[in-house]
């Protein structure tokens, strides 16, 4: 029984960070105008967060899916794409992995010990930090307005997908380079980032 | 670096960006993150190396590409990648490379639209522009002018940003407008551009088509665009605008034909950017100058003091007070002294110092000095013909006038404060010169062998001509007796002394400026010295007692020589007063004296006794000398002006410090002290292998001085012989200029270099100090970071001190070529390395028991000799020994074994702020001088700046200024503490203290800087070498 808590209590961490990350990443980026965002305290940083209702409400029912999924252990890895509408094509691709460890053969003897709350706030206020780094190297993307975002989940074939989630193939970006961020840790997962950017 | 799969496979771990990824610069186009964690791991040797593959690409191949432009954008895109702080930083030389990368296309029709190259464009704006909206635009408009980018949408996007960021909504709104009719590419862009931009523009309510053409005149180079057209519709603008002040503006502009801009605020610039031939733009540098801040530059030498003992200059006249307070000074200006140039075909051209004109106003008509003297006074009114002869004479004298007052820094003062009274006279009476300074030439016959020219027959010849046969010329207010000694002493002139002196010697003035067959003597002089036997007197000091005598007579003269102007500033007062014979009278029995005392010593030829009497003969003198001039002192004290610095009337006694009670030595510089201490040395000076004296007067240093100034434009290259070696030294260049010594850059025979100190008159003491030194230091570590002494040349006159050369300049030429590059001092790490250098110098010669008494950081040479380096190591491993200074300068040292146990100094120069406290408040000090001075060079490294200490309420001292917050405070301030109050520390000298702060300091270097320092000192050997240059 406690198992369920502590999983619902990880996917919840996982969640939010996915939620705070979007938006910071989607500000930081440029993809919406500034004057959507306000400032939010969260893991001990001040991070952005939109105020516009429909892209509030489109995120938090992505995440309400992914939520379900994440709790099913059905979801592996979730890719925020940003893509120019001109042309259509990739221009960054975040992904974050998603690795359950109860889902891990039982042969890799790598059982996490226990993670402390406050140690895996740690950790993702380590990554949400590299993550606003990131904009020292990153590509600047210009004329604002021009740039959509999509949301790719990978899940196992057998999860439900509910209608309004279509299947798309991932392509790489042409000429990309890769960066690998930190990654946290709560009991149940662990969460790695990175960042492939057109260069 | 753009393989794109293989870069998907590996990711680069953020981990290796973050620690510097406030240092990173963003780009627009983004970076490599392989590049980035490749660039923050790379070290600096390796970017100095690509970078100069780039630099010598551009060199060599830049003219054959296909696509030149590729090969800048290669570097360009480097130096982003190699240094992520970015481009504006100055390490990375950007703004360099894409200057030069612009100026290069800049006529080239065929990259003017390339994109590429409008992006280095922009970027070079972005970069270095952005800060300033007036420059970006100034920057623009160039292009514009210059058609770059004309046919790219890209161009007018970006100008047109920058004007609407200006506010200048109709300006950037007509630059769109401009881009469409140019039919740029691509166009569809260029045309939505221009749709958004209107509907901004309508949003912020601006009315930009009503003044839609007014605004684009200020770019407008076509010949078409008819400039007052412009300006009427503007005035039209105004007239719609209808401000009733405006009107009335207006209004007056018509009633006075005056046009105003007041109203618009930029045709000032627009008439500029109108001109024609704006074809350069300046590199930023250049623009920028007058906003720089000029970093004051450390000057040499600014304590030079008077160590001449016998020197009557005044303090003013000194160089480096000169230099303090520059004089402007036209070639061509009316404050030059005018001159004439004679050619007559077949000789050398004639410079003679003398107004021409005054003297032939008229083809038939000529005046001597004399005459137009008393012209210029309208005393004038007989005119007498006059021989050319005489004129000519005339000329000649006042030349070797000139030319005396300009030996003054060499130390000529016999002859000059001779020329003093004469000076003074003629500024003042404006009676004949001539008669005065024949009158002084006169008075000691045969003592002063610097001016016989006087003295010479054909000169007698005509100075008794004149006065015999040419009646006085008429001057108003003169009287006879005013000439009556030129007579009397020209027949005295005629005594067997001054005969034989001139039969010996021909005149010995050099006078370049006369081509004469006494001036070709003169000069065949110099060469065809005779010189005694070229053998050490070690050898033969038993079997031929003529050289040794030889010898003797030589030091007895110039002790001699320096009596005589050691009682001169006495002399000069009673000159003054007129009481001319009992003087020469006393002079005479001085004269007395001395041949007595010579001829007692003749008979002595072993060295030893050759030795002694000297010292007693000199005791001898010190005492006849300080009755007299205590006598004259006690007279004439009244007359004599304190602005004659020379120590003798400041110091009257010229200390013995065995006479003194607690052993303070009050003139340590002086002369005749020194010459005692060595006149007592065992072995004496003589034995010294590489000591050579010589029994003649070489005469050289005003020549060489002279031509060396005359070869910079006519490339002669005088030669010094030096015949007890054999060595010929070709001058090539002079080096630098001390109180009383020049030192030139001479190329031996054997094509090595050296530095060679020329001092007059001559001096041994330096020479002695460096043979002490190498002596006592001898197979230490230390030794190669003291200037080397090969040889040294005493003549009576002179003395040639031969040093090795480093080429490398000063510790203070570094710091001033540091901050002429980046303002700021030097690299911390690197002041820290010098530090250590010269602190086991000090050490060391401290041990050894000298004193160097004047360490300053222009007496420290670089020394990067020619090595690979490793880490530092302060023991000198892994090439360290190659690395480190030369001490140079030892000509105000001392060497405590040769005195008295706790004999202490005080400084009777003027001293200034490098100097230390003791010396300045005229306490006496002995090795708190180093310390200070030791402190004085740390503190010009780090701060760029000299010494200023402050003495807190507790008695000690500390640094006027503050650390830096980045340096290690804790370190400096205990170097510092200790260097500035040396004398709380123990017992002088206090090694000690020393070794442990140096421990310390090379345990810092050791732990933090070990391959940083190996950098700084890589890069900078680079760099002197190309400073040499």
């Amino acid at each position: 029984m406690s198992n369920s808590i502590s999983l619902r209590g990880s996917t919840k961490t996982i969640t939010e960070f996915f939620e705070y990350s979007i938006n910071s990443i989607l500000y930081q980026r440029g993809v919406y105008p500034q004057e959507d965002f306000t400032t939010v305290r969260k893991y001990g940083l001040t991070l952005l967060k939109t105020h516009d209702e429909e892209l509030k409400a489109y995120i938090r029912r992505i995440l309400a899916q992914v939520h379900k999924w994440l709790v099913g252990g059905k979801c592996n890895k979730l890719v925020l794409c940003i893509i120019n509408k001109d042309e259509g094509d990739k221009v960054e691709e975040w992904s974050f992995d998603v690795v359950q460890f109860r889902k891990l053969d039982q042969n890799q003897i790598e059982l996490p010990q226990e993670v402390d709350e406050n140690e895996t706030q740690n950790q993702i206020r380590s990554l949400v930090r590299q993550i606003t780094a990131s904009v020292t190297f990153l590509p600047e993307i210009n004329n604002e307005g021009n740039y959509t975002f999509n949301v790719l989940a990978y899940t196992d074939a057998n999860a439900k997908v509910p209608l309004e989630w279509s299947d798309s193939d991932n392509k790489p970006i042409n000429n990309s380079e890769t960066v690998q961020f930190k990654s946290f840790h709560t009991n149940e997962h662990q969460v790695g980032a990175q960042v492939s950017y057109r260069y | 670096m753009r393989s794109g799969s293989n870069s998907i496979n590996e990711a680069i771990d953020f981990d290796a960006i973050e620690p510097e990824k406030e240092n990173i610069i963003p780009l627009k186009e983004g970076r490599s993150a392989r590049g980035l964690a490749q660039a923050l791991t790379s070290d600096s040797s390796e970017l100095h190396n690509t970078r100069i593959q780039y630099e010598r690409r551009l060199l060599e191949e830049l003219e054959d590409m296909d696509d030149p432009l590729e090969l800048f954008l290669e570097y360009i895109s480097w130096i982003n990648n190699a240094f992520p702080q970015g481009g504006t930083s100055k390490k990375s030389r950007m703004i360099e490379v894409i200057e030069r990368c612009i100026t290069y296309f800049k006529d080239m029709e065929t990259y003017k639209n390339d994109p590429r190259y409008l992006k280095v464009w922009l970027w070079y704006i972005e970069l270095y522009s952005s800060d300033i909206l007036q420059e970006c635009k100034d920057i623009f408009i160039y292009m514009f002018r210059k058609r770059i980018g004309a046919k790219l949408t890209l161009f007018y996007e970006e100008f047109a940003a920058l004007l609407f960021h200006m506010e200048k909504f109709s300006e950037a709104y007509n630059i769109l407008k401009l881009g469409v009719e140019e039919n740029s590419r691509p166009q569809h862009r260029l045309l939505k551009k221009l749709n958004e931009f209107e509907i901004k523009l309508r949003e912020l309510n601006v009315n930009f088509h009503e003044n839609s053409m007014a605004d684009t005149r200020f770019l407008l180079s076509e010949p078409n665009n008819f400039i007052l057209g412009r300006r009427r519709s503007s005035f039209t603008n105004n007239e719609t605008n209808s401000n009733p002040q405006l009107q009335g503006y207006q209004q007056q502009v018509s009633k006075h034909e005056i046009f105003q801009d007041n109203n618009m605020p930029n045709s000032n610039e627009s008439e500029n950017i109108n001109r024609d031939g704006w074809d350069v733009l300046e590199p930023k540098a250049s623009r920028r100058k007058e906003n720089k801040q000029h970093s004051l530059l450390l000057e040499p030498g600014s304590n030079i003091g008077p160590i001449e003992q016998i020197n009557d200059v005044l303090p003013n006249k000194r160089p480096s007070s000169s230099q303090k307070l520059a004089i402007f000074k036209d070639d061509l200006g009316r404050s030059d002294p005018i001159y004439k140039i004679l050619h007559i075909p077949g000789k050398k051209s004639e410079k003679i110092d003398c107004n021409f004109d005054l003297i032939y106003p008229n083809p038939d008509e000529e005046y001597c000095i004399e005459e137009i003297l008393a012209r210029s006074r309208n005393l004038y009114y007989n005119r007498k013909p006059l021989d050319l002869n005489l004129t000519e004479d005339l000329n000649q004298n006042l030349q070797e006038t000139k030319k005396k007052r300009k030996l003054v820094p060499l130390g000529e003062k016999a002859p000059l404060s001779r020329m003093k009274p004469l000076e003074d006279k003629k500024t003042t009476d404006g009676e004949s010169p001539l008669v005065e300074s024949y009158q002084l030439s006169e008075k000691s016959p045969g003592i002063f062998p610097q001016s016989p020219k006087l003295i010479s027959p054909e000169h007698e010849n005509i100075s008794a001509s004149r006065v015999d046969n040419n009646p006085p010329l008429e001057y108003k207010g003169i009287t006879r007796t005013s000439i009556l000694p030129l007579k009397d002493t020209s027949k005295e002139s005629e005594t067997p002394v001054s005969h034989s002196r001139e039969t010996l010697q021909p005149p010995k003035s050099p006078t370049m400026t006369f081509f004469s067959k006494a001036a070709m003597n003169e000069v065949y002089s110099m060469y065809n010295q005779h010189y005694s036997e070229p053998k050490e007197p070690l050898e033969n000091n038993e079997t031929t007692n003529k050289f040794i005598f030889d010898n003797l007579t030589q030091e007895f003269t110039r002790q001699h020589m320096d009596d005589l102007t050691e009682i001169k500033p006495a002399d000069r007062p009673i000159e003054k007063n007129s009481e001319k014979t009992p003087n020469r009278q006393k002079k005479e029995t001085n004269f007395g004296l001395d041949t007595n005392n010579e001829q007692k010593i003749y008979p002595n030829n072993s060295l030893k006794e050759f030795m002694t009497p000297i010292q007693e003969r000199t005791e001898k003198t010190d005492h006849l000398s300080p009755d007299e001039k205590n006598r004259n002192w006690t007279t004439n004290k009244d007359e004599i002006s304190s602005t004659q610095s020379s120590p003798f009337l400041t110091q009257p006694q010229p200390g013995l410090p065995e006479e003194k009670k607690c052993h303070i030595v009050e003139n340590p510089l002086d002369p005749h002290m020194r010459k005692q201490l060595l006149a007592g040395l065992r072995p004496p000076l003589d034995q010294y292998d590489t000591f050579y004296r010589y029994n003649q007067p070489l005469k050289m240093s005003t020549l060489l001085k002279r031509i060396q100034k005359m070869s910079k434009t006519e490339n002669k290259n005088p030669i010094v012989d030096f015949k007890k070696t054999g060595d010929l030294y070709c001058i090539r260049t002079e080096l630098g200029e001390g109180g009383y010594a020049t030192v030139y850059l001479a190329e031996s025979s054997t094509g090595n270099l050296r530095a060679l100190k020329v001092e007059k008159p001559a001096s041994v003491w330096e020479y002695y100090i460096l043979k002490q030194v190498e002596e006592r230091l001898r197979g230490q570590f230390v030794l190669s970071s003291i200037i080397n002494a090969n040889s040294l040349h005493c003549f009576e006159d002179e003395s040639y001190l031969v040093l090795n050369y480093a080429s490398q300049g000063t510790i203070l030429d570094l710091i001033n070529l540091q901050k002429s590059k980046t303002r700021g001092p030097l690299d911390e790490c690197l002041c820290m390395f010098f530090t250590v250098e010269l602190m086991k110098i000090v050490e060391s010669i401290h041990r050894a028991d000298i004193l160097h008494g004047d360490l300053k950081p222009d007496n420290c040479m670089i020394r990067f000799e020619k090595g690979n380096l490793g880490p530092y190591r302060p023991d000198g491993s892994f090439g360290w020994n190659k690395k480190g200074i030369y001490l140079i300068d030892f000509g105000r040292s001392f060497d405590m074994r040769l005195l008295q146990p706790n004999t202490k100094f005080k400084a009777n120069w003027k001293t200034d702020q490098q100097d230390c406290i003791e010396m300045r408040s005229g306490k006496p000090w002995t090795y708190e001088a180093d310390y200070y001075g030791l402190a004085g060079i740390i503190h010009a490294m780090l701060f760029g700046n000299f010494i200023e200490s402050v003495q807190l309420p507790n008695g000690r001292f500390k640094l006027r200024q503050s650390f830096k917050r980045y340096w290690r405070q804790g370190l400096w301030s205990s170097v510092f503490d200790v260097l500035l109050n040396s004398n709380e520390f123990g017992p002088f000298p206090i090694i000690d203290q020393i070794t442990r702060l140096r421990l310390e300091i090379e345990s810092h270097l050791l732990g933090e800087f070990d391959d940083k320092l190996k950098d700084v000192v890589t890069d900078l050997e680079l760099e002197l070498t190309r400073f040499k240059r």
